[in-house]
């Protein structure tokens, strides 16, 4: 699913370089610790955490992770957002907590399906199929 | 410029700064992604390396973070001067952390770093010591060459004067050896590398493969002579600072020839520093030991001594996978540990060298150890050149490596088909009261391998009582990846093919007399049945094709089964 349709749809706000292309989210992966989340990270997945150090962001520059997910009550500074945009990282600002943010990305990311194919997606769940939120 | 030019690279790390930490792993994605690796060893390297530079960001004062890349692997070397890891056992262990409040609010801390590195490298070896700071190796294969703990074999047939015996097709203890018309054959996907046909070949046919790993080795047939006349050239041997012997290397000459004397023999061929496997094999010892008084182990763990019994276990005995500790054999850790030195191994064995191929990739330098041994003896006889001391164990280590030899409470096994009657046991859990084994596929250990041709129990028994010659104390290397078992060949991709064949084999299985006789090339009937039906045998290869169970064997056959017993 698109990173903006999943933003729009879940209700956070999306700050992301005016020119970056547009990226393909299957799969998130919420956690709260720097090694949970290094473990998560992987291309076309979405980090969701309360943390909000200098150090999340760069991790997950080196992990080449589409975006991050920062939830309500972590106290994220605008420099490091706009540090973090400017590196071509996609934030997104959550107006949920962490397991609310969780359940609504899973509710999203079933309902249309990784693949935005809401047929097939109908298919999965029917059949049993993958959940696409995983966490620590 | 070359690969391993471009990334010769050190970062520079500093303790405590939290804003620039990860600026080195960062520099290194960026490099290696100008390369070409491939995005899921980049993300195993990234791990890695953003948990090592993390680390030292936490909790030492400075460090380094050196890359290269060598033979297709990517090593880092993470040194810090730090505090130093008092318990390495215990930081390896999940959730234990000592990072600072500090760190734990930004989300470290968690218990992870070390676990999560070893997790994704294929090699990992941690050195610290309280006061004195942390040097982290990590090793990871660019190709994935590295993952894979037992691919291919390192057996050859190398010379042609089989005289079609049997004695290597009934000697395999995994049916991997076929002979027809004297011509043998190993299959790839069946030898695990234990050279029981070399040893049961009294013609020297079967050898160690040569290549990259160092020159073709024919084993010395078992004749009176153990010293050849025609040797390898001195010339043709690698150039190294280091070389890397096994003990029975010096111990091949007779009572004569003291150890001492050999190893003055070796300062003639110019190396300058001579080491013994030993000290590695002593190291992994004693780690295995603490490994298994560990909690929730599954008895009896099996030290990875020999990489042969490694590889048996893999294909024969999977579901005892488990119970292999998780370390590198020690030419593997020897290889691991010399990697930044000029290094040259002396192979004993196939297993050896499919062990040093898999660590040091193709360019590791490889001496067969009769070909060594065959020159030794020329100089002996000479006797000329200078002195030459072998490197001793530290001042620190007054304790001879040595001296942890029998406190293991394990049971020591030799000789692989020895090894194949305990695994049996093992699998089928008759063996709980036994807290570790040490398996060995050959007599004696690396005492007993087919390229030297000393008595192994004599060899052995030098060396332990003469006591001169000691090991330094070299330290074990951990594996990060896990064994997995081998699967035999596919007998088709298409699987209704597969089960075609598969119905054909027992047909014709169940046709044959069921002698399990060796005498058509093949170690048993099924195996000659699926040689047949896989095209690598001829139906009338068998004598007693049509004979019914019991029936009279042709006379030829039967001399060629009494020779093959």
């Amino acid at each position: 699913m698109n990173l903006e349709e999943l933003a729009d749809r879940i209700g956070a706000a999306l700050r992301q370089r005016p020119d970056a292309p547009s990226r393909e989210i299957h799969r998130v992966y919420a956690a709260n610790r720097m090694s949970d989340l290094l473990n998560g990270a992987a291309p076309e997945t979405l980090l969701i955490t309360s943390l909000t150090s200098p150090q999340l962001f760069r991790m997950a520059d080196i992990m080449d992770v589409p975006g991050v997910c920062v939830v309500k009550g972590a106290r994220a500074r605008r420099a490091q957002v706009d540090a973090a945009v400017r590196r071509g990282i996609a934030v997104l600002l959550s107006p949920w907590g962490l397991r609310e943010t969780c359940d609504r990305t899973n509710h999203v990311l079933a309902a249309v399906g990784p693949d935005g194919d809401m047929r097939k997606a109908r298919r999965d769940r029917r059949e049993g199929r993958r959940g696409v939120c995983e966490g620590r | 410029m070359s690969e391993a030019r471009m990334l010769t690279e050190a970062y520079p790390i500093q303790g405590g700064d939290f804003g620039s930490g990860g600026m080195g792993s960062t520099r290194l994605k960026e490099r290696l992604k100008k390369i070409g690796v491939r995005p899921e060893i980049l993300r195993r390297i990234m791990i890695a390396a953003y948990e090592a530079e993390m680390n030292v960001v936490i909790h030492a004062r400075r460090g380094t973070m050196h890359t290269s890349i060598d033979n297709g692997r990517l090593c880092i070397q993470v040194k810090d001067e730090g505090p130093g890891i008092g318990d390495t056992d215990l930081a390896m262990k999940e959730g234990y952390s000592t990072a600072s409040r500090t760190a734990r609010r930004m989300g470290f801390g968690a218990g992870m770093g070390l676990p999560n590195i070893r997790q994704s490298a294929d090699y990992f070896a941690l050195q610290s010591r309280p006061g004195k700071g942390t040097v982290l190796d990590i090793v990871i294969g660019l190709a994935g060459q590295g993952a894979e703990r037992t691919g291919g074999h390192s057996v050859n047939v190398v010379a042609d004067g089989c005289t079609g015996c049997l004695k290597c097709v009934t000697a395999c203890p995994t049916q991997a050896v076929r002979v027809r018309n004297t011509e043998p054959q190993v299959l790839d996907h069946l030898c695990i590398d234990c050279f029981a046909c070399a040893a049961a070949c009294r013609r020297g046919v079967f050898g160690v493969k040569g290549g990259p790993c160092g020159a073709p080795e024919n084993h010395a047939p078992l004749a009176e002579d153990r010293i050849s006349e025609s040797r390898t050239p001195p010339e043709s041997f690698p150039k190294a600072r280091v070389l890397v012997i096994p003990a029975a290397l010096l111990y091949q000459f007779g009572a004569g020839f003291p150890p001492e004397t050999a190893l003055k023999a070796l300062g003639q061929l110019g190396f300058e520093e001579i080491r013994l496997l030993e000290g590695w094999e002593e190291a992994l010892r004693r780690q295995v030991a603490r490994y298994a008084a560990g909690e929730n182990r599954r008895k009896p763990v099996i030290a990875p001594l020999c990489p042969a019994v490694v590889h048996l276990v893999a294909l024969k005995y999977p579901c005892l996978i488990a119970h292999v500790a998780p370390l590198l054999s020690p030419l593997e850790a020897a290889c691991c540990d010399l990697r930044s030195e000029s290094t040259a191994y002396a192979i004993s064995c196939p297993a050896q060298r499919s062990a040093l191929l898999t660590v040091g990739g193709e360019g590791a330098a490889a001496i067969g150890v009769s070909a060594l041994c065959s020159e030794l003896g020329a100089r002996l006889r000479g006797d000329t050149g200078p002195t030459y001391q072998l490197v001793r164990p530290d001042a620190r280590d007054e304790e001879p490596a040595r001296g942890a030899q029998g406190t293991v409470p394990g049971l020591q096994v030799f000789g692989i088909h020895s090894v194949e009657a305990v695994l049996e046991e093992a699998e089928n859990g008759a063996m709980d009261d036994v807290p570790l084994l040490e398996l060995y596929a050959c007599p004696q250990g690396c005492f007993g391998t087919p390229l030297l041709g000393e008595n192994p129990w004599l060899v052995r028994h030098r060396w332990e009582t003469e006591g001169q010659i000691l090991p330094r104390r070299e330290k074990a290397v951990w594996c990060s990846q896990s064994l997995r078992p081998r699967t035999g060949m596919r007998l088709d991709d298409d699987m209704d093919r597969a089960i075609a064949r598969l119905a054909e084999i027992e047909a014709l299985a169940a046709s044959l007399p069921g002698r399990d006789c060796a005498a058509c090339g093949s170690p048993s009937c099924l195996a000659f049945a699926e040689d047949v039906v896989l095209g690598r045998a001829d139906r009338t290869d068998c004598s007693f094709a049509g004979s019914r169970r019991g029936g009279k064997r042709p006379i030829a056959a039967e001399a060629a089964i009494t020779e093959a017993r």
